[in-house]
């Protein structure tokens, strides 16, 4: 995507002109694309002067009270519990790393070697899933002509209450699931088929995955796909 | 706002992170009515504007750890979350404020040369009133149409009577267009 789609695609997000899908996909890129993250903290900066412009209006004093009865209605989401906030904490290492060190994953998946056997070019791709820089957590290969996808897990359990699922992120879409990884390895059909262009991403879900379809917990490892030969 | 109070509320967030109720109640407190007047812009009635405000808070609480410091800014950050609560609300349909609505809020655009506040945050206001005031019109129009009062592409394309394509392709084209007049 060129400089000029990710900004206007970052600015029109913080507008909020996106439709209800546009923005959704936005904000799984937001979690697995540093450059975008920043575009957008970059467009929230400059149009901020306009919220400026509102006239102060205080809510009523009994909205505070809503809110912390409405945290507490669900509180499998909030920020408390040892691994979720350790999980969190991770996360926004790799993010300081992934700003300092460039496109960490993609310098990582360069030194996975696999048998070049496909008989297509650009049908075999690969992507290394990390949280921080130096340690790969998934490995994931992906085939698009023969429709399989390979997952192994090389680091971290989910915790016991929790599942870990991957999704596909295409550029300007939706997420979409590639299953629940139960195991420390997996191997299947692809549900989706990716395009080269996709980011997989593993998310923090409830136990046995997702209730709603879409990512609910923390992009905890991400990774841009990688064609495993030159075009 | 101050450094001090941007390096205040940083400090607020990652508390709110770690779950820390206590700096959840003073980040509300300090934030609060900043928020709120975002959202009373884009909802005209005051119960839907509460449930706004609340659901950003619980978003806020839950999205705390998402929050960079190193790339964004606290009030900024916390803004968007405000203002797409408030959108999402008028996209399902709940209210739209079409009387006021019908007209370009020309106030706002002066408003911004003289935004209350002092130092920093006049300046930005300034620089970003001279960038909208070199596009023309319309475009001007559907930029703080869609900011201000959450105005979908499908709303501005009625109002403006273009295309929904077009008005989409004249939003990014308005953004960079702004993005270069303020310097990258």
């Amino acid at each position: 995507m060129a400089d000029d789609d990710i900004e206007a695609l970052a600015g029109e997000y913080v507008l909020g002109t996106l439709d209800a899908d546009e923005r959704r996909a936005a904000e799984a890129r937001l979690r697995a694309d540093a450059t975008f993250r920043t575009a957008v903290a970059d467009w929230e900066r400059r149009l901020q002067p306009l919220a400026d412009t509102a006239d102060a209006m205080s809510p009523s004093a009994a909205v505070f009270g809503r809110i912390m009865a409405a945290i507490d209605a669900a509180p499998q989401a909030a920020a408390t519990g040892g691994n979720v906030v350790e999980l969190r904490r991770s996360v926004r290492r790799w993010r300081i790393t992934t700003v300092l060190m460039g496109a960490a994953a993609a310098v990582l998946a360069a030194v996975v070697v696999l048998d070049r056997t496909g008989p297509a070019p650009q049908s075999q791709f690969v992507a290394v899933l990390t949280a921080e820089g130096a340690k790969p957590a998934f490995v994931a290969t992906v085939d698009t002509v023969k429709g399989t996808i390979a997952v192994r897990r090389v680091a971290t359990e989910a915790p016991p209450d929790k599942s870990y699922e991957l999704w596909s992120i295409e550029p300007n879409a939706a997420p979409k699931s590639l299953g629940v990884l139960e195991q420390a390895s997996l191997s299947r059909p692809l549900p989706v088929a990716p395009t080269g262009k996709a980011t997989l991403a593993v998310s923090l879900e409830p136990k046995g995955g997702s209730p709603t379809g879409a990512p609910t917990g923390p992009v905890v490892f991400s990774g841009a796909l990688v064609a495993t030969e030159g075009p | 706002m101050s450094e001090g109070r941007q390096r205040e509320l940083v400090v607020l967030l990652a508390e709110v992170a770690a779950g820390d109720r206590a700096a959840f109640s003073r980040l509300y407190e300090r934030t609060a009515a900043k928020l709120f007047s975002s959202i009373r812009r884009i909802l005209a009635s005051e119960a839907l504007a509460e449930d706004a405000v609340q659901d950003a808070y619980v978003r806020i609480w839950r999205r705390a750890g998402d929050f960079d410091a190193s790339i964004a800014s606290p009030i900024a950050w916390m803004t968007t979350i405000a203002r797409h609560t408030a959108i999402d609300i008028v996209r399902r349909g709940a209210e739209r404020i079409s009387a006021a609505g019908d007209e370009i809020d020309a106030e706002l655009a002066d408003r911004l040369a003289d935004p209350r506040g002092s130092g920093e945050r006049a300046v930005a206001g300034s620089r970003l009133k001279a960038c909208l005031d070199q596009l023309d019109q319309d475009r001007r129009g559907m930029v703080v149409l869609a900011y201000c009062q959450g105005w979908s592409r499908e709303e501005l394309a009625k109002r403006f009577g273009r295309p929904v394509a077009t008005v989409k392709t004249i939003l990014r084209r308005s953004l960079i267009a702004l993005k270069d007049c303020l310097g990258g």
